[in-house]
């Protein structure tokens, strides 16, 4: 049986949107338009994940996550909310949310954030040893390794290539790796994640055969697992 | 300003009641010498009449009795202890024939008909029939001892009428500044961002209760403006948020669907919504920021050189890039009340721009420091600074320089600085610094207290004592 979660959001667009992206990562997901009845089935089934929007007829997001926790119920919870609103972000995790998610977002973020509230939820949270392709990097020992070659990385750089092998094989955009890598929840004007990644790039790829950092415009970064094929 | 500042340099009131309080005093003067002239007058009018009059009644002895009853009538004059006078009655050959005196001053021996001053005396002399001659003078010695008290008495009670008037002054400048500087301390407030501040007003309705309950209606308004543009603003981003969400989300999917080429295409359009957002995010933060100025909610204590060293640290790769040195002197150790997230927002943006102008090759120099209970922070690049004027002007939404048309930007960042410092009670300043800029910020240090949760390891450099 796969996995399966709940969606709760009232705008039928956004709200077909996010079904079809949790469908096109193996969940089985549910949908209510309704705050009180979204808290309702909540509480009666047991998910996998719920994805909460902040603004709801009936019952807000907060309240039903505030209920959802008093009645002791541990599901991930990410919750969505219009953009602009940092204040939000605080609230919504002090309020017991384990995630949080200005909309409008990108498909890559949202399934991103899907990703790692599975993983912790699961037991495999931190493993000691990541594989991608060619690349080996040890979390305890902060080492990274390339076809047995030793890179060397800053403090930041490690955190960088550790969160894009989390999620090797899935574009990652700058947003998430700014809150993810800088504990940052804004954008600065100048593309840092960008330089970051370049430099990160060079010292990856340089005298290997195949690229294992692949970009794309509009999508994001990612760890390419096929790099150490030949 | 210092507090040693007499209240008439500070006070129009004062110095106004003051001005007033003088020239009723010089006029309180000139009345006083007029008093006086007149007081002089009367005396010396008096002295006169008793000379005519015994003149008169030495005429008469003369005219009844002859020689002999005025010899008597002088004698008697002349010693009669209640009044102190010459009174002489010359012979033929100047001998004295009655009187008080020897000899009388010269300058009495006149023929004029009015008496005639000389030093003390008042005198005037008359011949008789006969060959005789009549000298009488008038002691003024009595007469100036009155007018000199007299003058005492006005002098001093004019003197006291100028200290009353500069007390006075005083009085009115301290209680008229006192009402003035709770108007003034409730705009500061609201100058700070504080827009919820509101002068006192006291109960019996004079002048300055109706300045202030003026000025807390127009503060009123301005808070009720404030609060509609920001449902304004609150409302735009939910109705802007869903169909920027619908139409990202329909790019994407038509992204999933789409051949290789269009895919890319999509890409680009994808991207271009991003920056869409994003401008629109950050005008969407300088907003609620600054609509939360003042607002203590949410604050806490912040390192500001540990913020500062993770924002060089999220630019090392850009600083690298660039090739911009950038050097910072933590010298201040100390917090401040914050929002870390914006505070590192705020330093990210002007560090952003130092770097974004320097030219290759170029310096950034940041610095803290404590200046009695303020932090200060500056931050120095030496890039081409803004031009003439346009500092009043940067931290405008938008906001963009002539001579930074060339650079990638929306204007928002030095808003959005702004912003961060209002919502944090700051000073920020720019300084054009030749070359380059030099950007100030005054923030108010919390008391450095044992108790606050940072580790020492955050504050490497941190000096001794």
């Amino acid at each position: 049986m796969g996995e399966t979660a709940l969606v709760v959001e009232d705008d039928p667009r956004m709200a077909d949107h996010i079904v079809a992206l949790l469908r096109a990562e193996g969940y089985s997901a549910a949908l209510e338009t309704d705050g009180a009845r979204g808290l309702r089935r909540a509480a009666a089934e047991p998910f996998d994940i719920v994805v909460l929007d902040r603004m709801l007829p009936s019952l807000e997001g907060l309240d039903i996550l505030r209920r959802l926790r008093e009645l002791d119920i541990r599901v991930p919870v990410l919750m969505l909310s219009a953009l602009g609103r940092t204040a939000d972000k605080v609230e919504g995790l002090e309020t017991g949310a384990d995630d949080y998610l200005a909309k409008p977002f990108a498909d890559e973020e949202f399934v991103a954030r899907v990703r790692s509230l599975a993983r912790r939820a699961g037991a495999q949270a931190h493993p000691e040893v990541l594989l991608v392709g060619d690349i080996e990097i040890r979390v305890k020992a902060r080492t990274v390794h390339r076809a047995g070659k030793h890179i060397p990385t800053s403090r930041k750089e490690f955190e960088l290539i550790r969160c894009l092998a989390e999620h090797a094989g899935h574009f990652l955009p700058r947003s998430f790796l700014l809150e993810r890598v800088w504990n940052l929840r804004f954008d600065p004007q100048t593309n840092v994640v960008d330089v970051h990644v370049s430099r990160l790039r060079r010292k990856l790829d340089e005298g290997f055969g195949r690229e294992a950092l692949v970009s794309a415009r509009g999508e994001g970064y990612k760890l390419d697992p096929e790099c150490g094929a030949p | 300003m210092t507090p040693a500042a007499p209240v008439f340099a500070r006070s129009w009131f004062a110095r106004v009641a003051t001005t007033f309080a003088m020239l009723f005093t010089v006029l309180v003067a000139l009345t006083f010498v007029g008093v006086w002239l007149i007081a002089a007058h009367i005396v010396e009018g008096h002295a006169r009449a008793t000379l005519e009059a015994d003149l008169a009644s030495f005429s008469e002895a003369y005219a009844q009795r002859l020689l002999p009853g005025l010899r008597e009538a002088v004698e008697r004059r002349a010693h009669d202890p209640a009044d102190a006078r010459i009174v002489l009655l010359i012979g033929r050959q100047g001998e004295t024939l009655a009187g008080n005196r020897e000899r009388i001053p010269a300058a009495l021996l006149h023929a004029d008909s009015t008496p005639r001053r000389a030093g003390r005396w008042l005198g005037l002399t008359r011949p008789l029939l006969g060959g005789f001659t009549l000298a009488i003078a008038h002691d003024r010695a009595r007469d100036d001892a009155i007018l000199r008290n007299l003058a005492l008495a006005l002098a001093g009670m004019g003197a006291i009428a100028v200290l009353f008037s500069i007390a006075g002054g005083r009085v009115i400048g301290q209680t008229t500044l006192a009402r003035v500087d709770e108007i003034n301390a409730t705009l500061r407030k609201v100058g700070e961002g504080d827009l919820a501040a509101r002068a006192p007003v006291a109960a019996n309705a004079d002048e300055f209760a109706v300045l202030a309950s003026g000025l807390n209606a127009t503060l009123e308004r301005m808070g009720a403006l404030v609060e509609a543009l920001k449902a304004v603003s609150d409302r735009v981003a939910h109705e802007m948020r869903t169909p920027l969400a619908h139409l990202r989300a329909g790019l994407e999917e038509a992204r999933r669907g789409a051949p290789p080429s269009t895919a890319a295409k999509i890409g680009e359009l994808v991207a271009e919504t991003e920056d869409m957002i994003s401008v629109f995010a950050a005008l969407l933060d300088v907003a609620t920021t600054e609509a939360a100025a003042g607002d203590p909610r949410g604050l806490r204590p912040v390192e500001l050189d540990a913020v500062i060293e993770d924002a060089i640290e999220l630019y090392d790769a850009v600083i690298e890039e660039r090739g911009v040195a950038v050097a910072f002197a933590p010298r201040a150790g100390a917090a401040l009340l914050g929002d870390r997230h914006l505070i590192l927002r705020m330093i990210a943006n002007i560090l952003d721009n130092a770097i974004k102008f320097s030219p290759p090759g170029g310096r950034v120099d940041i610095a803290t420091q404590t200046r009695g209970d303020d932090l200060l922070l500056t931050l120095r690049d030496d890039g081409r600074g803004l031009p003439e004027g346009f500092d009043a002007k940067a931290f405008d939404r938008f906001a963009r320089a002539s001579n930074a048309s060339d650079a990638p930007g929306h204007g928002l960042g030095l808003a959005l600085v702004r912003a961060i410092a209002a919502r944090h009670g700051m000073k920020v300043a720019l300084v054009n610094a030749d070359p380059g800029l030099r950007v100030e910020i005054r923030a108010r240090a919390l008391p450095r207290p044992d108790d606050l949760r940072s580790g020492p390891h955050r504050l490497p450099d941190r000096p001794e004592g």
